[in-house]
């Protein structure tokens, strides 16, 4: 297959805050302006723009896409919209690197904004739409039922516990004290953890990431645009998204295979074989903190099961060997569901290029990955990053 | 290939009702809030300019939609303008009939490069002409809220 | 670049900033109500089951007796072939213990905490759940494999939906 490398060269970002008083839209221009500021562009460079956001119903903003598109740089340029749910950050760089790599565009503004809290009392609300309208909703289900039953059938079917699990929002929200823009940063014990309300079991609160409003952009460049704006590009060498049946109950709940899919589509585009000892460092999606160990399964980071057995062998930490969201994940960093995939690219681009203050893992890394995960439990979105 | 059953009597066919229980609390955000505030508390007009591409935004942006900068400071314009573009509305939004059409317009304002949508008032429909000078009315302070509504509407100048 | 080198946006609010009037808010409540057109397999879906059975669809090709029924098989891509009852029994595949309600407010102190459960449909082919609710069993004893029975509700109380199943019970031995 034949087609430009593409480069990240430029990100930006904004707080993660439960409520922000910005606009949607002004979110978006604060952290494209500042992505475009880290690289020293202008929008005069910017050949296309690449947006992803979550459902209309969370910002009660009806065609969201346009809605977004003056403060996401769309001002008569081409413009798309990406949407899959959880999954949109990290397939909005997808799309972003698709226009690049085409060789249609030479540069592209990938912009990411949610605000959730104009959904009040409570964006449950809008989640609760995402079910079957005949078949399901007549139930009175909230989100949190889905994560719980996946959450029980994989603790069931390995064996792990609840204490075991805990250990994952422990280490994210701790890793969140060093992002400059983490909503949720805080020191807590899996007592902690354990001890907050249980919303539904096995789902405690502590166990959840927070409703957010933020933004998050990047500046994507094809190689011989991105060797002149900067000496530190990082690469971006696979890109995989996979999805699927849209019923979910009937899908394997303990194994994301389409997370498996997804992530071999990426490596097989990167030439990776070993997934285990390339992929340096990683940001797996965590929306619950069972699922940064679920994902990590399914991104064949772990064996099936097993990836507890590195969070507890210390080796999912900052410092050791495989650390996995350094960043402070949705857990620490916040949930605006489209921006916290982005954050999570912006986290491996930085932690690539050393540039990633406290929060910088040791090592030199060269190789690392960010997915996202979304629709009704069934789409998985990952980017292999090089530097 | 086709469905392998169908149903041709339109009597027939069922549905399942239900509705989309969400509520919405909009902040209006850095650029309007000053905007309807001067409204409300002074009865003033306020506008925002990007220095740099001189794009002068109506009602107030926090940035500029060309150049994404920052817009901090605002501009009094007096909110007068110009008709580019009206209609006559006879229906209501559930279809039925209006007892007085209302004049929808498009509004250039002075001083801005934006268009305003709005109403206008104390004029009949065929005096309003395209290009005519129109000024806008505001509800008396004590009724103002900071809302689209304070502007009552846009009379002939 | 370093993020710490840059002033992030996004202005922080208080929900009280909101309730004072520090800021400008507008309060809009969407009147948003749909018909949801059933289509042929969940129309005779909701028909059976207000006749107390359940009703799956089979596909031919591979072999799969598919809950919730549909006219087309999304695997093999092609329309499905018959009409099979299954079993008002199944098998718990995972549960949970919820104190929350739809909108996230909490279940009142003393009620019992929903039971909401995927459950694999005797009959139809393995692994094929639906979302349902549990009941008649104390949150403790939900065990997952668990086998489980449909309560209806009485004949003249359905009306062609998915809660014409009251919830599902355990069953003896």
């Amino acid at each position: 297959m034949a087609y430009q490398r593409v480069a990240i060269v430029g990100a930006g970002i904004t707080k993660f805050v439960r409520r922000a008083h910005e606009t949607g839209k002004e979110l978006a221009a604060q952290a494209a302006k500042m992505a475009l500021d880290s690289c020293g562009m202008t929008m005069k460079d910017i050949e296309s723009v690449s947006l992803g956001t979550a459902p209309d119903a969370f910002d009660g903003v009806h065609m969201k896409g346009e809605y977004l598109s003056d403060g996401s740089g769309g001002w008569r340029k081409p413009y798309m919209r990406q949407f899959v749910g959880g999954g949109t950050g990290v397939f909005a760089p997808i799309h972003g690197w698709y226009h690049v790599a085409s060789g249609m565009f030479d540069t592209c503004l990938v912009v990411c904004s949610e605000k959730m809290s104009s959904c009040h009392p409570h964006p449950q609300g809008a989640f609760k739409t995402i079910f079957d309208h005949t078949t399901e909703q007549a139930l009175n289900p909230t989100l949190i039922w889905i994560f719980a039953l996946e959450m029980n059938r994989y603790m069931s079917t390995y064996g792990i516990t609840k204490e075991e699990i805990a250990l994952v929002s422990v280490k994210n929200k701790k890793n969140a004290m060093d992002h400059p823009a983490a909503q949720l940063p805080m020191e807590i014990t899996v007592e902690d953890v354990l001890n907050s309300e249980t919303l539904a079991w096995p789902v405690n609160r502590l166990d959840i990431s927070p409703a957010s409003d933020g933004a998050a952009a990047i500046v994507l460049a094809s190689e011989h645009t991105a060797k002149r704006i900067t000496d530190k590009p990082v690469w971006i060498d696979g890109v995989g998204w996979n999805l699927d049946t849209a019923y979910w109950a009937t899908r394997d709940l303990y194994y994301p295979r389409y997370v498996e899919k997804a992530a071999r589509m990426a490596y097989e585009m990167a030439g990776i074989t070993e997934p285990k000892r390339e992929i340096e460092i990683a940001e797996p999606y965590d929306p619950f903190d069972y699922k940064e160990l679920h994902h990590m399964e399914g991104l064949l980071l772990a064996d099936r099961g097993k990836a507890v057995e590195m969070l507890l062998d210390g080796k999912t930490q900052r410092d050791g060997d495989r650390p996995m969201c350094p960043s402070g994940g949705a857990l620490g960093v916040g949930n605006p569901i489209a921006a916290t995939g982005l954050m999570k690219v912006i986290e491996i681009f930085l932690q690539l290029r050393g540039e990633a203050g406290k929060r910088q893992v040791p090592g030199n890394p060269r190789c690392g990955l960010a997915q996202a995960w979304g629709d009704l439990m069934q789409v998985g979105t990952v980017v292999v990053l090089r530097r | 290939m086709g469905l392998t059953e169908r149903i041709n009597q339109t009597d027939q066919l069922s549905y399942y009702e239900g509705q989309i229980p969400v509520e919405y609390v909009y902040t209006y955000g850095l650029g309007l809030e000053k905007f309807f505030r001067a409204i409300k508390d002074d009865g003033k007009f306020l506008a925002s300019r990007c220095l740099e591409c001189g794009i002068t935004y109506f009602p107030v942006r926090s940035f500029c939609e060309r150049c994404l900068g920052k817009i901090e400071d605002t501009v009094a314009v007096p909110g007068t303008g110009k008709v580019y573009a009206f209609t006559v509305v006879h229906l209501n939004m559930d279809e039925s009939p209006k007892k007085e059409p209302a004049l929808v317009a498009l509004i250039d304002v002075d001083g801005t490069d934006c268009r305003f949508l709005h109403y206008l008032t104390g004029v009949e429909a065929y005096e309003v002409r395209v290009g005519m000078k129109v000024k806008p009315i505001l509800k008396a302070k004590k009724d103002r809220r900071g809302h689209i509504e304070d502007i009552l509407g846009f009379q002939p100048a | 670049m370093e993020l710490e080198k840059f002033e992030l946006g996004a202005t922080p609010l208080k929900e009280s900033a909101m309730k004072d009037g520090k800021v400008l808010t507008l309060h809009k409540k969407p009147n948003l109500k749909y018909a949801w057109d059933n289509g042929p397999a969940i129309d005779r879906y909701l028909a059976e089951l207000k006749k107390g059975r359940i009703i799956a669809r089979k596909c031919n090709k591979c072999r799969r007796i598919m809950i919730p029924p549909r006219m087309f098989c999304e695997l093999c891509w092609r329309p499905t072939d018959e009409w099979v009852y299954v079993e008002d029994t199944g098998v718990v595949n995972t549960f949970s213990i919820c104190y929350v309600n739809w909108d996230a407010s909490r279940i009142k102190k003393g009620d019992k905490p929903h039971l909401p459960a995927v459950i694999e449909i005797d009959g139809a082919s393995d692994g094929m759940g639906i979302l349902h609710v549990l009941g008649e069993v104390e949150p403790d004893k939900v065990k997952i494999g668990m086998k489980v029975k449909a309560v209806w509700k009485k004949p003249e109380e359905r009306e062609g939906a998915i809660t014409d199943i009251l919830y599902f019970k355990p069953m003896r031995g």
